[in-house]
């Protein structure tokens, strides 16, 4: 599957559960009412299920931004090819 | 982060931990004699996920021993974890982290709560790969009246305050619940035959034998041994012990609650009677629930709960005048334990839980009783 930046974003928002285009790479992921463990989880499978890649909370946890996200996946998807 | 066993160079770091999240929830500081706590059988090892920083979050993980199709198996409760994250969501990884990291730990993991499948944690570990299910719930109303005007889930909307206040005042609930109690006596006058109880203070070492004997009619179920039971079942004010007996034969024993304490107030202020725990042979589950329910009727509670998943003792409450009703009692358990009973949730039917399965009598105690009992203590 490959990577897109804003079906990514938009994919984010959705399954967070956001108003549509009120997330951007620059938003920190601190100030999103719907970042919690049970999202985290969420989008762990979700880039699982899309990417066949698996995240750890270690790594997600040094995400502080939207954009910090999506760098990790672009990056992993690139180790992986 | 690191996730690790507590040891108490970690108390400071413990305290401004439960200080930082106090608003939200509360973090109790583990002690490390928790021999101290008599109540409480089973081994618990709280995790803290810890960093430079301080500590983060922390869960229990309390080995109990289980049986699963006649094998001795420990299995690991997951119990009450919490995370900065409900505080801070810088922390949100945290719970993910604690979960994963007793998953490393423990094949065979569970959780068994209060709020349903929808609940925050249950959520966490269905979305995890979890199996979930509700343990089914029956309620059996002793007083309708009083039930229908004092229930909360019927007096949230004005229409259904009219309805059931409407229904209370007619008398019609009361002569229909009467009247299948009726049915129920001489129906169950019938079976019943020498069937009788009695109210203990103490469990006796009779029922390892009764253990021994019935465990194997259960695909999946905690060990009933005494020295569990003593520490599960503490000599509390509310926790009544009954011995039932067929043809003056031990068959079986309940555990009673009453009055249940209702923290939560689902049942507002009604006075509740919970059947706690049962055991016997599904074959004898017909003459326990019909004495632990004469129990009590005689204690003079408006409503009687119970939460049971096992087939025999599901007919056994509907046959003593129970009735089905929605359950906010989930049990999730890990993928491998879930592999370990398939096909799961429907081997639930072939094993035996109850309500004091997970986390026992804790929310059920006086508050002061309560604090000795909680296994986090």
């Amino acid at each position: 599957m490959s990577y897109d930046p804003n079906t990514f974003l938009a994919e984010l928002t959705e399954l967070l559960e956001e108003e549509a285009g009120s997330l951007a790479p620059e938003t920190s992921l601190f100030d999103i009412e719907s970042w919690d463990s049970v999202n985290v989880v969420s989008f762990m499978t979700f880039v699982d299920r899309k990417f066949q890649l698996v995240l750890s909370p270690q790594a997600l946890s040094e995400c502080q931004t939207v954009g910090d996200l999506m760098g990790l996946v672009e990056n992993r998807l690139k180790q992986a090819a | 982060m690191d996730v690790r066993p507590y040891i108490s160079a970690d108390r400071e770091a413990a305290v401004a931990f439960a200080q930082r999240i106090a608003l939200q929830k509360s973090f109790v500081i583990p002690e490390r004699d928790y021999d101290d706590y008599h109540c409480e059988p089973r081994l618990l090892e709280q995790q803290v996920a810890i960093d430079e920083d301080g500590i983060h979050g922390g869960v229990g993980l309390r080995y109990d021993p289980y049986y699963i199709d006649g094998e001795k198996v420990t299995l690991s409760y997951y119990a009450y974890p919490i995370s900065e994250g409900v505080v801070n969501r810088r922390y949100a990884c945290v719970g993910v982290q604690l979960l994963q990291a007793a998953q490393a730990k423990c094949d065979y993991l569970y959780g068994i709560g209060s709020g349903g499948l929808s609940a925050p944690l249950m959520q966490l570990l269905l979305r995890s790969g979890f199996s979930g299910v509700n343990i089914p719930f029956f309620f059996q109303m002793i007083r309708p009246a009083r039930c229908l005007r004092t229930l909360p889930k019927l007096q949230s909307s004005p229409l259904r305050r009219m309805f059931a206040r409407g229904a209370a005042w007619s008398g019609l609930p009361w002569a229909v619940v009467k009247s299948a109690q009726l049915w129920s006596s001489v129906h169950n006058g019938r079976a019943l035959g020498s069937i009788s109880y009695e109210i203990t203070d103490k469990f006796g070492p009779w029922i390892d034998d009764l253990f021994d004997r019935s465990r194997g009619e259960y695909r999946f179920i905690a060990s009933r041994e005494s020295d569990v039971l003593e520490k599960i079942y503490p000599a509390a004010s509310n926790v009544r012990r009954g011995v039932v007996y067929c043809d003056n034969q031990r068959v079986g024993w309940f555990v009673a609650i009453v009055p249940m304490l209702n923290k939560e107030k689902h049942f507002g202020d009604l006075k509740v009677g919970l059947l706690a725990d049962v055991f016997a042979a599904p074959c004898h589950a017909h003459a326990v629930i019909a004495s632990a329910t004469a129990y009590l009727k005689r204690q003079q509670v408006d409503l009687l709960v119970c939460n049971a998943s096992h087939a025999a003792w599901k007919a056994a409450l509907r046959k003593n005048g129970f009735y089905p009703g929605p359950s906010n009692c989930p049990l999730t358990i890990s993928p491998k334990l879930a592999e370990r009973v398939a096909p799961f949730p429907e081997s639930l039917a072939a094993s035996h839980l109850t309500r004091t399965d997970g986390d026992g009598l804790s929310a059920f105690l006086p508050s002061s009783e309560a604090m000795r009992y909680q296994v986090a203590a």
